[in-house]
């Protein structure tokens, strides 16, 4: 059956048109799927830590290669650990960092991944084995996650077709291909699902090998939940509140992001290494893929069947059984629904400057109920709240949405689990408005001045648990401030000030209360600071006169402000791709908070309108954090 | 076994079957799965051409029984006969079994079983068509799961069966896609693969510049995203603008999506050259450009030359890069390099070349004599290679910033002096080496000549240089 392609043409359509020659094994490779060659987990010493090789996939990697012409297939052999390890070093040595650059620069070259010059390079990279016996080769799609100090290394299966339309666009000569020609990238990258598959298997190892294999939390209303400041702190950006909203946050770019003191040390090793696991991860691996295809890449299933097994219960009706509910549930029944929304804002406090606000949520369920019923969820109020984006469990069947209203039906797994994730605008005001302004009024002291207005028109049940606000003085050595807030208590550390208003156990609920704090901040004496980046390098030869601009400059007065922020942006070092903008060259405060009883996009549910089939008399209970 | 030796169980297809069907335990999916590679197994073999049917058994399965096929060196090759109606029937069958209930499946699980379906429905698609409207029917809810495995499987699956897929469908799916970016819960890699699935494929590739409004990147987007982001609105602002030519219009000028989606790298004109959000801001430039004008397929050169010379981007673009480097000192090294890799291409070297020009025409006239003019060495260091574009307003130039350079001398200012005039020197060495034309031997000789006369040592310092 000839394949009808439209437009630009597909890589698979060459494999299976050419596939009457050798059938079975052309088409062996195409159409799909996932089969994982190997995995590498390496240390910040590029040491590997772990590995694991599939034979089965192998011989299919082999056979794929041995139709493209005799003795290819024992060309490109998998590598020893310590060959990757070294083409793993020898990579970063010449992107300059462990991810590359993503972008190309003066740096790359032909055959580097940032020559192919998009982002993804950085987490879908390719290996240059060396033999010392001559004949190296390139091993691609290698899957790089890194994660805590190690870097999941992840092999999947791609045919030769595809193997070799991105050798030849790392080797292309040209200026940089665009999305408009053959043999781009994104052809390539739609025609590998197993590179899709890959990162779902890099991202379970690891949040196995860092120890975040949580499931997502489902609130019950009563009792105030834990560890909210802490979760606020470690990730928040302008005002945000509760930091995780995923049950699988993999290299969260929100989590990332603003780290009190600079953020573009990612690369760089940051503490000990942690040990993990090793037999773990190996029962883990026997479970979730075996012979190298993975089959369910949920953690908590993997090693509940791994240790309680399968459940012998006859089942109450003539289905099957979920292969993710490895097990039924016994005992009293009740359903919790919790929706959970992190609003990411950024207020400027001008009329010209429209604020940024964007609200993503997600709605958490623990179904505690025998059987496999089905459940049904009527949503209401989407238009009105005006749902951008929403995506469901895989156990959910959605309805079309129609106007305001879209059904959900599932049968819930076992545990907790995140039934949808929306995105939103932020329907009210943001419960935190005001402004910030910080001058310096010497070379080492600033003035500063906050007034906050708290939870104007948040009434009751809103509760505010906490809320603080945190300057960030990422490359100044803070020395001492001066100054009492109206409210709430001040500390501070090396290169911040925090101000908490709100703190949890005195929360703040059916009144709105305004927060002022003006004072001083004194720095230590800046210290000149050499910056030794790739970016800069590569880049800035040029700047190395500027010096000489500096007379002329002051003697005239002209441009004056270019040239100070010239000099005070001399030290900046370039972010990683993962951060949304250069944090250190903006003077900010950001706001954490949290509170409960409501949502900000006005997305809730009923729980009376949930229905269980067969029906069964257990209560609903539904609890919002925004 | 079965996928170390594909075909190990094409010929136990029917127990396969019958145990699948059978199973309830959530083990079921395994034998889903099993009876899928099998079928497939059975398919590549060419079984579907035999009269006998693919699901027949004589008796219970038998451990350690190796199918002759196995054992043949060589191995045969398939039958190329079509499918038996029968066979046909049976492996409808088959695929009704194994795609019966996808929401019993893990997502690592559907995507294995999507593949194959893909490909065993294809094998007998043109015998029954109705097969395609069926997978199209069990899995294209995937599309709305948060996991990225299963909305990738359902992109193959409108690759396989292009005509169960209509234009509506492509057009929700592109605009699935371009929202799905947008989703702040999903990982950056993935977010960054989701756009690059609706660029790769020629199906949803016309839908894009509808879908414009989802690539402004947001605020606080990962670069990586804004990167992607806006090599998106350069699609749509390609695709405009060459649709314009062929009279579409989409209410919108090309430099508008050009203009509103560097807004969220702003920053780039004030940050250091050597900053992330530059490298991304100029990175969208280049696609911008690349992107009408995209390289030849086959060495012919560039398609769409003549359309971005003329069209209102690239006019915007010229206008934008002298704006840049005439207020932006310090981006002018970023703009040379820039240049630079246009001029490196041998795709899009009149690219580069058009642009030295117009720095020639509209940025020379704005730039005064001084110590600042400094910053602008390296753009006339490629003005100065370049045979095509005139020398003469730089010679001018030059000329006046060495008397101005003349005019400062001074025992304080001795050393910039000289720092700065032997650089105007090495860039008029420069020009000597790349022009042999008579046109600039004059004015260059006067420029070199009052050179020496303010700075009557130089002839002895450089005199080697220029031999």
């Amino acid at each position: 059956w000839p394949l009808r392609v439209s437009g630009h043409p597909i890589l698979e359509t060459s494999a299976e048109s050419t596939a009457t020659a050798r059938p079975h094994l052309r088409r062996s490779m195409s159409g799909g799927g996932c089969s994982i060659r190997a995995i590498w987990i390496l240390t910040p010493n590029d040491a590997v830590a772990f590995s694991r090789r599939f034979a089965v996939v192998e011989k299919r990697w082999r056979v794929a290669w041995e139709a493209e012409g005799v003795g290819k297939g024992a060309e490109m052999p998998l590598p020893a650990d310590y060959e990757v390890a070294a083409a793993f070093a020898n990579r970063r040595r010449r992107e300059g960092t462990a991810r590359g650059s993503g972008i190309r620069t003066n740096l790359s070259s032909v055959g580097l991944d940032s020559w192919v010059d998009d982002p993804i390079t950085r987490h879908i990279i390719s290996l240059q084995i060396d033999k010392e016996e001559g004949g190296g080769f390139m091993l691609w799609p290698v899957v790089l996650q890194k994660r805590g100090s190690y870097y999941v290394l992840v092999l999947p299966l791609v045919d030769p077709q595809s193997f070799k339309a991105f050798e030849s666009l790392l080797k292309r000569p040209d200026c940089g291909s665009s999305a408009k020609e053959n043999g781009n990238l994104s052809s390539i990258l739609l025609n590998l699902p197993c590179i899709t598959g890959a990162f779902m298997v890099a991202n379970v190892i690891g949040d196995i090998i860092t120890g975040d294999v949580a499931e997502p939390e489902v609130i019950v209303s009563s009792g105030p939940s834990v560890g909210g400041l802490l979760d606020s702190l470690t990730g928040s950006i302008g005002i945000t509140a509760r930091s995780k909203p995923s049950a699988a946050p993999v290299a969260a770019p929100v989590a990332s992001v603003s780290s009190p003191v600079g953020a573009a040390q990612s690369d760089s090793l940051k503490g000990g290494i942690r040990p993990f696991d090793k037999e773990l991860l190996r029962s883990f691996i026997i479970g979730a893929m075996p012979f190298g295809t993975p089959q369910d890449l949920n953690y908590g299933n993997v090693s509940s069947i791994r240790t309680t097994g399968y459940s012998a219960d006859p089942l109450p009706t003539d289905q099957k059984q979920p292969a993710w509910k490895p097990y039924l549930y016994k005992g009293r029944q009740r359903t919790l629904f919790s929706s959970l929304e992190t609003i990411n804002a950024a207020l400027y406090d001008r009329d010209d400057v429209p604020d940024f606000l964007s609200v993503s949520g997600q709605l958490t369920c623990r179904a505690e109920l025998e059987g496999l019923p089905d459940v049904s969820l009527p949503l209401t109020g989407l238009k009105t709240a005006r749902v951008e984006v929403s995506s469901f469990h895989h156990c959910v069947q959605a309805s079309e949405p129609t106007g305001n209203k879209q059904s959900l039906l599932f049968q819930p797994p076992l545990g907790n689990f995140v039934l949808m994730h929306y995105q939103a605008p932020c329907n009210i005001d943001p419960p935190v408005k005001g402004f910030y302004q910080l001058s310096m009024v010497s070379e080492n002291e600033g003035a500063f001045l906050f007034k906050l207005r708290l939870m104007e028109g948040y009434k009751s049940p809103f509760l505010m648990e906490f809320c603080m606000v945190t300057m960030p003085f990422p490359r100044r050595r803070v020395a001492s401030y001066d100054g009492n807030p109206s409210v709430g208590t001040v500390s501070m550390t090396e290169h911040l000030i925090e101000w908490r208003i709100v703190s949890s156990g005195r929360g703040l609920s059916g009144r709105s209360i305004e927060a002022t704090f003006s004072g001083t901040v004194r720095f230590h004496p800046r210290t000149t600071q050499r910056v030794n980046s790739s970016f800069r390098s590569a880049t800035t030869t040029a700047f190395a006169e500027d010096s000489d601009c500096e007379q002329d400059i002051t003697k005239n007065g002209a441009n004056l402000d270019d040239y100070l922020m010239e000099k005070m942006n001399k030290d900046l070092q370039a972010v990683d791709l993962e951060e949304p903008l250069s944090w250190q060259a903006y003077n900010y405060a950001k706001v954490s908070f949290k509170i409960v009883g409501g949502t900000l996009s006005g997305l809730i549910i009923d729980p009376r309108s949930v229905t269980i089939y067969p029906s069964v008399k257990a209560p609903v209970e539904y609890s919002m954090q925004p | 076994m079965d996928e170390a030796l594909p075909g190990l169980l094409a010929d136990v297809l029917g127990h396969a079957y019958a145990l699948a069907s059978a199973e309830r335990s959530p083990a079921a999916q395994s034998y889903i799965l099993l009876l899928a590679s099998a079928a497939r197994g059975a398919v590549r073999l060419g079984r579907l051409g035999s009269s006998a049917s693919i699901l027949a058994v004589s008796g219970p399965p038998v451990p350690f029984s190796v199918p002759a096929h196995l054992l043949s060196s060589p191995p045969p090759l398939a039958s190329a006969a079509p499918p038996s109606e029968q066979n046909v029937r049976e492996i409808r069958k088959v695929l009704a079994l194994v795609m019966e209930r996808p929401q019993v499946l893990t997502p690592a699980a559907a995507m294995e079983v999507t593949a194959i379906v893909a490909e065993v429905a294809t094998a007998v698609l043109e015998w029954a068509p109705a097969i395609a409207a069926h997978v199209k029917v069990q899995f294209s809810g995937m599309a709305y799961s948060s996991s990225p495995m299963l909305l990738h499987s359902v992109l193959t699956l409108f690759a396989k069966f292009p005509d169960a897929f209509g234009a509506e469908d492509e057009r929700k799916m592109a605009r699935r896609l371009a929202s799905a970016a947008c989703e702040a819960h999903r990982p950056l890699p993935v977010r960054l693969l989701v756009l690059h699935w609706l660029l790769g494929s020629g199906r949803f590739r016309d839908s894009v510049p509808g879908l414009a409004k989802w690539f402004y990147p947001g605020m606080f987007d990962p670069l990586a995203l804004k990167a992607k982001k806006l090599d998106c609105l350069g699609f749509v602002a390609a695709t405009v603008d060459s649709d314009k030519v062929e009279g579409g219009s989409y209410g919108q000028q090309t430099t508008e999506f050009i203009d509103d989606g560097l807004v969220c790298v702003s920053a780039f004109r004030w940050l250091p050259a050597w900053s992330t959000e530059t490298s991304v801001a100029f990175r969208a430039l280049h696609r911008v450009l690349v992107g009408a004008a995209p390289h030849g397929t086959n060495d012919k050169g560039c398609s769409g030359a003549g359309e971005l010379l003329n069209s209102t981007t690239f006019h915007h673009f010229q206008a934008m890069l002298v704006d840049m480097a005439s207020e932006h000192r310090s981006l002018v090294p970023v703009i040379a390099d820039f240049i630079n890799r246009l001029l490196a291409c041998t795709t899009h070297r009149w690219v580069g070349e058009q642009l030295l020009r117009t720095f020639d025409e509209c940025l020379l006239p704005r730039l005064e004599p001084g110590y600042q003019l400094a910053s602008y060495y390296p753009l006339f260091e490629k003005i100065a290679q370049n045979e095509a574009v005139p020398q003469l307003r730089l010679i001018e130039l030059l000329t006046k910033q060495m008397v101005c350079l003349a005019k400062k001398h001074d025992p304080d200012t001795e050393l910039k002096s000289w720092s700065q005039g032997s650089k105007v020197v090495g860039i008029c060495r420069i020009m000597l080496k790349h022009h042999h034309s008579s046109h600039i031997f004059l004015p260059l000789t006067h420029l070199l000549v009052r050179t020496i006369e303010s700075f009557p040592d130089l002839e002895i310092r450089d005199h080697a240089r220029y031999l």
